[in-house]
């Protein structure tokens, strides 16, 4: 669903968030003299590209970045991690975290001129868990369906008012409800609109579409865009965004180089050498965001070898994480601690298998004597991609060291991606999980996301599927799971932060899955380009400068022509 | 005579339009999963048997083509599938068609300007060493794949002498010269292989014509060499080089791929290639129909303009 | 007529001489396998000790790589062209000498694959030859190579059996072609007699050429993921060095190099050869 972990480089973590507050203070005061002019079109070049815009197509990454200009969300995520009321005005919710009441915010509207209302909340809530589809009148919600499983009904209570009632009881309701930027807020007209749903986007961000290809996206003004400026101006500045997929590092290094692109992405997967260089160039302003992104090496519970525990022990003991970071990241991200990073909730060393070659033969020696075979498997790779391939063959290096035979699969990623979530490969290498919360975590950790919810409105239909289709572990037991439903139900942070972290644990010491390392992405930019990460909230508080759907281009100007 | 010629000529064309679309659609029938299922990954049985219904996958091969291809010659290219509705494929080529096809277009005349001077040229000098220079710089340069040479233009004429942009495309409407400034470091990307592949074409020919007796009798009645070499020597000697030239159109329109992807041109190659790995397997033989109509067509204007260059191909073709 | 062999012409045969020597006995030397990435070498230049081409961004030695591609590359290249050239002249000559609904068909057939592009045929036969049902298991290296080889091969076929046809079009119209034929001479003895020796130059020129062209077309396919896995090729190893056109650009122009130094010793020796036949036609 997002893009592959295709490998990567780098230095360590401390010099990964000196960098970050340098490139903050940085960008901050250049244009803080300046006052912020209307007009210009950026040309912006992203690594992913346009899959649709409906609940069942995911944009990755740079192309969310993309998406994001059209679309905005019900909540927003601070710099701190919490989610705040975004297009929604206000957020309450019962002593039992079981009925949320959501409140729109008065006066802001879609792109086609209809207001975003309490019609609009539920069509969204119920378009995203399959509720629609069930009665045939929206397309699926794709893997959203798992996402928003703990949902048992959404009911308008007032014209701009809206009460979700839960399953289970969840703290973090507004972080599914952002679900990682994801959970747009999209038109009614769209979400209804029949065979236009993944190729016209409607929404209420400061941008709407122009036109959409699968390489391309170009958005305009949205005159009517709701939010102001500090000064009264109406937002946004700029008069156009075009964002074109160009999957070719070099063109995008080029592109910047040439000037025939203001600003580009990047990804610490098999890009380091360019973000580097990028970084030393002087024109360019290149930010960095934070490793919050945690690609895993998923073992699947279903079928030999993975089924047996000492196999994935012995994987897991196997890897030199060090060694991969230096050899394949270049130091510029840190080696993996917990399946999760240091900033997330549920970051845990306990249990977590660190490189040990005596403990890894031990457990392919314990592995042998219980089934009579060698340990052995086979493992997908991108065919074409050197950095994955790279990256396979390193895995490869310590998995013989340690006597387990790996044997690599080269794959089109059309065939990666069709496999992996009907849980068909024994191992595979996917980014899934991310941020600091655990709304982007914990439907890949658990068997069943409606968390037992037999009550669901799908449960009796072949969307049900999308429940279990997350783990791609597939892993059944649910000790880890039971935790993470219990976490989610308690009401002090300090407290819940316990509990998620013995989640963590179980999960680590049955080796359900390991992590080699973080990862992180990059955005650089011309010096015409102005304004960036300068823009608030709508309540105050800054937004995150720069993340995997990259920077918020509301308040981004240019200076020049 | 003549008009069965063409009667011949244009059943031959369309023989390989059909023979290229059921070839395409015997692939859809072939794949190991069904197509419905590609297409729809989250969707219900009920809903894929909808899909296979509106294809057509259920009318057995021929009743599909049949489908298909009425469908095809009414302008109805089929479509793209999303997990919420569809799009056009039709709209897709509409974009993408013209680019490749002035891409391509651009590309034969700059190939074809630069390698038909150096192959006379070459030929006139057979064995001498600036017949080698030429040989061996432009075999040098054949070996170089046509995305690397792009990438060294990109990094010096765009990054480093920052002439020309390195991505986008511009439309003719848009200006002449912005149109230009797109268009040349692709051409220039794609037309260097095939310099070396038609220069050593005209060569070879033009060496073979030079040792005719006309030629010397030409040659012998004082004629200027270069007279010799133009009016006599060339028209006779170019129907492998322009045969050669016809058959890479197909290759140009939707093969493009990789230098379309650095430069962000984005033709139909690229159009294939995301329906390939997109799984769009209708769009997909949808678009090979179309590759494959310019195709044959570019070669019908090609054999014509042979009969005319060399009559002596025609005259073999008509009493034939 | 008679050439003598100049230094290039020894050059050209040292160099495939050399590049054939590696692709048979490269396996022999003592060196670390191309698959193997070396650590603490990441980005060497040339000329640094162990690793005389350098080693790519990846690790990835090239000298290693140099001379495992030879015998992919030049198995691939020899292969297909000879197959393609072979199958392909033998039905261009045919068609165009008996004409008729045979050349016909021929010509169509021809239409038919040059008109799909060579990549959608590749990704085509991959596809479907070089999948396993359970999707556990790797495809042998072999399966894929022989998939790529067919598919280079059916690519080849009609390029060169095009040329073959109009060049013996052009050619059998001729007084000696047509007084051989008035005098009763048989088909065979024609075919091979007066019109191979004439058709050849322009097809062997083709096909030392083709060999280029498909060294690079398998590079290609590899950026789009169904060449020789692992970029084990020299059209493997240009493909992957593109990234490193800025940093490392060593990774990118000894792959170069070496296929450039194979296509022009191909060159010349397809000119010692056609300078043989040539002597055949001037006696007739």
């Amino acid at each position: 669903m997002k893009h592959l972990f295709r490998g990567g480089r780098r230095k360590v973590a401390a010099v990964m968030a000196v960098a970050l507050v340098a490139s903050l203070s940085q960008v901050a005061p250049s244009s803080a003299a300046e006052k912020p002019k209307s007009g210009g079109t950026l040309n912006v070049g992203i690594f992913d590209s346009f899959p649709g815009y409906c609940m069942a197509d995911n944009l990755a990454n740079s192309a969310l970045m993309a998406g994001r200009t059209i679309y905005e969300t019900w909540v927003e995520q601070r710099a701190d991690g919490k989610i705040v009321p975004y297009v929604l005005e206000k957020v309450e919710n019962s002593a039992d975290f079981k009925q949320w009441k959501l409140t729109v915010r008065d006066g802001v509207q879609f792109h086609d001129g209809t207001p975003v209302n309490g019609d609009a909340l539920v069509t969204s809530i119920q378009s995203g868990r399959g509720a629609l589809t069930l009665l045939g009148r929206a397309p699926s919600p794709g893997t959203a369906g798992g996402f928003n499983a703990n949902i048992v009904d959404v009911v308008k209570v007032a014209t701009n008012t809206v009460q979700v009632n839960l399953y289970r009881p969840q703290v973090d309701f507004l972080e599914t409800l952002y679900a990682s930027g994801r959970n747009f807020v999209r038109a009614p007209s769209q979400i209804l609109g029949g065979a236009k749903c993944s190729t016209t986007p409607i929404g209420t961000g400061p941008f709407k579409l122009v036109s959409t290809k699968l390489n391309e996206l170009v958005v305009a003004k949205n005159p009517n865009y709701w939010r102001e400026d500090a000064n009264g101006t109406r937002l946004p500045y700029l008069d156009g965004i075009t964002f074109t997929f160009l999957v070719e590092t070099a063109s995008r290094v080029s592109g910047l180089k040439s000037k025939s692109l203001d600003i580009a992405m990047f990804t610490s997967a098999g890009e380091v050498k360019q973000i580097k260089d990028l970084q030393k160039n002087k024109n360019l302003t290149t930010i960095l965001s934070a490793e919050e992104y945690y690609p895993s090496i998923w073992m699947n519970h279903r079928i030999a070898p993975f089924n047996n525990k000492n196999a994935r022990v012995a994987v897991s003991f196997a890897i030199d994480r060090a060694d991969f970071v230096k050899v394949r990241q270049r130091n510029f991200v840190a080696p993996a601690t917990s399946i999760v990073g240091p900033n997330n909730v549920m970051y845990n060393e306990k249990g977590f298998r660190q490189y040990d070659l005596g403990k890894a033969k031990e457990a392919v020696a314990a592995y042998k004597a219980e089934t009579g075979k060698d340990l052995e498997f086979s493992f997908p790779y991108t065919a074409g991609s050197t950095e994955s391939l790279a990256n396979a063959t390193q895995i490869q290096k310590y998995m013989t060291a340690a006597g387990i035979k790996m044997n690599l699969l080269p794959l089109t990623t059309a065939e990666i991606i069709q496999r992996a979530f009907p849980q068909q490969f024994q191992a595979m290498a996917l980014l899934l999980m991310e941020g600091t919360g655990t709304a982007f975590i914990a439907p890949f950790v658990i068997s069943d996301t409606s968390g037992g919810n037999q009550t669901h409105i799908l449960r009796r239909t072949p969307l049900a599927v999308l429940y279990g289709i997350l783990n791609l572990s597939a892993f059944s037991d649910t000790t880890s799971e039971e935790l993470i439903w219990q976490a989610k139900a308690t009401a002090n942070a300090q407290a819940r932060a316990k509990v998620y972290k013995r989640a963590t644990e179980v999960l680590q010491s049955e080796a359900r899955m390991t992590t080699i390392s973080y990862l992180k992405y990059a955005l650089a930019y011309r010096s015409n380009v102005k304004g960036v990460g300068e823009l608030g909230l709508v309540n105050g508080g800054d937004r995150k400068l720069m993340t995997n759907f990259g920077i918020d281009y509301t308040g981004v100007w240019k200076t020049g022509k | 005579m003549r008009g069965s010629f063409w009667v011949k000529r244009l059943a031959q064309l369309l023989i390989t339009v059909f023979g290229v679309t059921f070839g395409c659609s015997l692939l859809v029938q072939l794949l190991p999963v069904s197509p419905a299922e590609i297409l729809l990954p989250v969707g219900s049985p009920e809903e894929r048997d909808l899909l296979t219904k509106e294809i057509g996958l259920d009318r057995g091969p021929i009743g599909y083509y049949a489908k298909w291809l009425g469908e095809f010659v009414t302008g109805d290219f089929g479509d793209i599938y999303y997990s919420g509705g569809t799009e056009e494929v039709s709209g897709r080529l509409a974009t993408a068609l013209p680019r490749s096809l002035l891409l391509m277009i651009y590309t034969q005349i700059v190939a074809l300007s630069i390698a038909i001077p150096l192959g006379v040229w070459s030929a006139y000098r057979v064995g001498r060493r600036a017949d080698k220079v030429i040989s061996n710089t432009l075999f040098t340069m054949s070996s170089i794949p046509n995305f690397a040479i792009a990438l060294v233009l990109v990094l010096i004429v765009g990054v480093r002498l920052q002439w020309l942009p390195t991505l986008d495309y511009q439309p003719f409407s848009a200006g002449p010269w912005e149109h230009a400034k797109h268009m040349i470091m692709p051409v220039l990307s794609l037309s260097v292989g095939l310099v070396a592949s038609y220069t050593r074409l005209l060569r070879a020919d033009m060496i073979a014509t030079l040792r005719e007796d006309y030629i010397t009798m030409a040659a012998s009645k004082g004629l200027s060499d270069r007279r010799v070499l133009w009016r006599h020597a060339f028209r006779p000697s170019s129907v492998t080089l322009f045969t050669s030239a016809a058959l890479n159109m197909g290759g140009l329109i939707g093969g493009a791929i990789v230098v379309e992807t650095i430069f962000a041109t984005y033709g139909v190659g690229f159009e294939v290639f995301a329906a390939i790995s997109g799984r769009q397997y209708i769009a997909l033989q949808s678009m090979v129909a179309i590759i494959c109509i310019f195709y044959v067509l570019f070669n019908l204007t090609i054999d014509v303009i042979a009969g005319y260059v060399d009559p002596r191909t025609r005259d073999r073709r008509i009493n034939a | 007529m008679r050439k003598k062999y100049t230094i290039p012409t020894y050059f050209a045969f040292g160099w495939l001489g050399f590049a054939v020597f590696l692709a048979v006995f490269g396996s022999f030397i003592p060196i670390d396998g191309y698959q193997v990435i070396h650590g603490d070498f990441i980005d060497s230049p040339p000329f640094t000790s162990g690793h005389w081409f350098g080693v790519d961004s990846n690790g990835y030695d090239i000298f290693s790589g140099i001379i495992n591609g030879a015998r992919l590359s030049i198995f691939i290249a020899v292969v297909s062209v000879g197959l393609g050239g072979f199958i392909g002249s033998l039905l261009g000559v045919t068609a165009a000498y008996y004409r008729g609904r045979y050349d016909s068909v021929v010509n169509t057939a021809f239409n038919v694959v040059l008109s799909v592009p060579n990549l959608v045929l590749a990704l085509a036969l991959v596809a479907v030859l070089a999948t396993n049902v359970d999707i556990n298991e790797a495809v042998p290296t072999w399966r894929r190579l022989i998939t790529l080889v067919m598919s280079l091969t059916i690519v080849i076929i009609p390029i060169l059996g095009r040329i073959a046809r109009a060049a013996t079009l052009a050619w059998s119209g001729r007084e000696f072609i047509v007084a051989a034929r008035s005098m009763g001479m048989r088909d065979r003895h024609i075919i091979s007699r007066h019109i191979v020796p004439n058709v050849l130059p322009a097809l062997i020129a083709v096909g030392f050429l083709a060999v280029g062209v498909v060294i690079i077309a398998e590079a290609s396919l590899s950026l789009l993921g169904v060449g020789i896995p692992d970029g084990a090729s020299w059209g493997g190893m240009i493909a992957r060095g593109r990234n490193d056109l800025e940093y490392n650009p060593h990774a990118l122009y000894i792959p170069i190099i070496a296929l450039a130094f194979t296509v022009i010793s191909t060159n010349h020796v397809g000119d010692v050869l056609r300078g043989k036949l040539d002597r055949r036609e001037g006696r007739l």
